[in-house]
């Protein structure tokens, strides 16, 4: 096993990969920017070093700052987590150049995918069935309107060294295309560094399904089964299950098979996810994520197979100890993004401080977390605060338990999505299992502000008594003695709560 | 459970409690508080003088955590969301309200304050320039994402207080309006919550 794991990542997944580092007798150590000193992934690591004030471009994206950290911190591998630096072929050569263990797959196989526009291309050839679309890049907006015509409206505008909705905008009519466009450069500059965008036709409410994949260097390549992620807002997604509603044996296998053949085709080592767009039983490849996805425990809980765990097994040059046979899912696994953002506002993220934290326990409940109370959620970075996870024996009783564990989910200080997530749990076509990409925009109940009387009326109540009390009209419910005033911003947070009868 | 340890009823305290666009009055008496109209009352288990409070409703627990932003500005967390709440008593309500009469800016025309902290990237309007209801304003970046902010209302853009490259903090006020392009903004006769009337005093 590697003797030591620099993390080059922040939030949840930086504590996740903590965990998995302690549970191997892995020495983790933490990279940290000026906004992130206090923050969980460093408080859990084995040892923490600062790397730079809060924006990403000066801290977690400072290449020769995480290889300075290894270097004197004697790291052995680097983990890049996703987002950041993980699917930065350059970074993964640094590494490489460094003597140092990249854990992923190799620079080549990085720079090949995440091209998307080359990836499409190696998927075609290797009879993947990926979606109609330019061949290249488009350059300006009479490339795009010739291309547009070609595919046909609505297109899809990408960046094509992106992923994760950033960069990325439909185009319903001829009109938009040239401010899309220009939008969607800007966005992929800022976010990639690469101002290069693409255009494919836009797949009307397909499903987006992925399948989790896992290979050695000793030639060993499974696949981990699907995950269905249809649930998405601004192309990022929010709600993410394994297995699919619609997966089927027949299906997995077909599915299974294209993403062995896409990973096969570039010679992959390590974890790595390829997605589909599935509509009416046909699917197109999307792209390939090379790394570790967000959506992982879901897999996890279904398989049984640590995957952060085997992404080091990998790297130290293990071989995969199970084969596709020994692969079975159990259950079902759903996962809710818990992200700063507020539902009722058009997802709107938000910033302030985490007042109180309260995650949910009990049996088939697991929290992916990378906050704690008193922590301030800034805007440099992605909104996610943690995620949920709940398995069940059958997707019915998965859903079941997600929305208990959600109702268990306190978090107070800045808006959150819970009551979405509430919201999808009790959902009859959630419940169905009738998914699509544009789950959100057709179920627009889902995010409406209304609230029902009766919710308004115990808010009412409890304001008159929150305010009945700060006038200290009755002994019991004075300030505090000691001369603190009584609603000093939350202080005491989590101090003692009553036991109901 | 019977509130054990909690005074005997004093003088009951009206409040008016202005939340989600609704005025609803509650009567708090002792550890009890009555919604009018609504049968049996809300019961304080515990809390009350803290950060978080319990209380009984129909025999069921709810739990609550208040955070005082204002004068009589409230934001109070109840089940995974939090509410923005006015409370007042009976008498300074009263008295908010003669003050406040035709006083606060027409539906729609309120300046529009940064919803979250974040770059503007690009400012679409200038001074002096009819807009119509939807559409966009700026766009401003924050967490990664662009967020277009649009015209809340038609009206006519009086000021624009940023320009492309400036950092805004939540709540810094970006564009102001006044009507214009023949939308009427005077003769707003809606009824006025004590939100209209306090409007301003929030962080």
């Amino acid at each position: 096993m590697l003797e030591s794991v620099l993390i080059a990542n922040r939030g949840e997944i930086a504590l996740r990969i903590v965990r998995a580092c302690r549970e191997l007798g892995v020495r983790s150590i933490a990279v940290y920017s000026e906004a992130d000193r206090g923050a969980p992934h460093v408080l859990a690591a084995d040892e923490a070093h600062e790397i730079g004030p809060a924006p990403s471009a000066e801290s977690y994206l400072r290449i020769d700052r995480l290889l300075e950290v290894a270097a004197c911190s004697g790291a052995r591998a680097v983990h890049p987590g996703y987002g950041f630096l993980s699917e930065r072929a350059v970074f993964a050569r640094a590494v490489r150049d460094a003597g140092l263990v990249f854990i992923g797959p190799k620079p080549d196989t990085i720079a090949a995918m995440g091209d998307k526009v080359r990836a499409r291309r190696l998927m075609r050839e290797a009879g993947t069935p990926v979606i109609p679309g330019s061949a290249g890049p488009v350059r300006d907006p009479d490339e795009a309107r010739r291309q547009a015509r070609e595919v046909g409206f609505p297109v899809l505008l990408k960046a094509a060294a992106g992923g994760g909705g950033k960069g990325m905008r439909v185009v319903e009519r001829p009109e938009g295309l040239e401010r899309a466009l220009a939008a969607a450069g800007r966005e992929a500059q800022a976010a990639f560094g690469d101002p290069a965008v693409y255009l494919e036709r836009y797949l009307d409410a397909p499903r987006h399904i992925e399948v989790q994949v896992l290979g050695d260097e000793h030639g060993n390549l499974v696949h981990l089964g699907e995950r269905e992620c249809s649930i998405q807002r601004r192309h990022q997604k929010l709600v993410e299950e394994s297995p699919s509603p619609v997966g089927t044996p027949g299906l997995r296998a077909r599915m299974g098979e294209a993403a062995l053949r896409a990973a096969r085709a570039v010679g992959y080592v390590g974890a790595g996810t390829v997605e589909f767009l599935y509509l009416d039983g046909d699917f197109h490849f999307l792209e390939m994520n090379t790394r570790l996805q967000v959506e992982h425990p879901v897999t996890e809980l279904v398989t049984g197979i640590d995957l952060v765990e085997w992404q080091l097994r990998v790297a130290a040059g293990e071989a995969l100890s199970f084969s596709q046979e020994d692969v079975r899912l159990d259950g079902h696994a759903i996962e809710c993004r818990i992200t700063s953002e507020d539902p009722f506002q058009g997802f709107l993220p938000a910033t302030g401080r985490v007042e109180v934290l309260e995650v949910p326990a009990g049996a088939g409940v697991r929290w992916d977390g990378g906050i704690r109370a008193g922590f301030e959620i800034g805007r440099h970075y992605d909104p996610l605060l943690g995620k949920l996870v709940a398995w069940g024996s059958d997707r019915e009783s998965a859903v079941r338990r997600m929305a208990r564990a959600l109702e268990e989910l306190t978090i107070v200080g800045i808006p959150t999505g819970v009551p979405f997530h509430q919201r999808v749990m009790r959902h009859a076509a959630f419940r169905r299992g009738d998914l699509s990409i544009r789950f959100i925009e057709d179920h627009p109940e889902l995010t409406a502000g209304d609230v029902d009387a009766e919710e308004l009326g115990v808010v009412a109540a409890a304001a008159a008594l929150f305010a009945d009390g700060e006038q200290g009209r009755h002994p019991t419910r004075r300030p505090h003695a000691d001369g603190r005033p009584a609603f000093s911003a939350w202080r005491g947070a989590g101090a003692k709560w009553a036991v109901l009868p | 459970m019977s509130g054990a340890g909690r005074p005997g009823p004093g003088k009951p305290v009206r409040y008016q409690v202005a939340v989600e666009g609704r005025v609803l009055q509650v009567e708090v008496d002792g550890d009890t508080a009555r919604l009018e109209g609504a049968g049996e009352g809300a019961r304080l288990l515990e809390g009350g003088c803290g950060r978080s409070l319990i209380l009984s409703m129909e025999d069921r627990p709810h739990r609550f955590f208040g955070d005082r932003i204002g004068a009589t500005a409230w934001e109070i967390h109840h089940r995974g969301r939090t509410f923005r709440v006015e409370v007042a008593d009976e008498r300074s309500w009263r008295m908010r309200r003669a003050r406040s009469d035709g006083s606060s800016p027409a539906a729609g025309l309120e300046p529009l304050g940064a919803p979250m902290p974040g770059l503007v990237l690009r400012v679409d309007v200038e001074e002096g320039q009819d807009v119509s209801e939807g559409q966009g304003l700026l766009i401003v970046e924050a967490m990664k994402m662009e967020n277009e902010l649009r015209a809340r209302a038609a009206g006519r853009v009086r000021r624009v207080h940023v320009t492309a490259g400036e950092s805004v903090g939540r709540g810094d006020i970006l564009v102001e309006f006044e009507p214009g392009g023949g939308h009427d903004g005077a003769g707003d006769g809606r009824d006025r919550s004590p939100g209209d009337a306090v409007a301003g005093t929030q962080p």
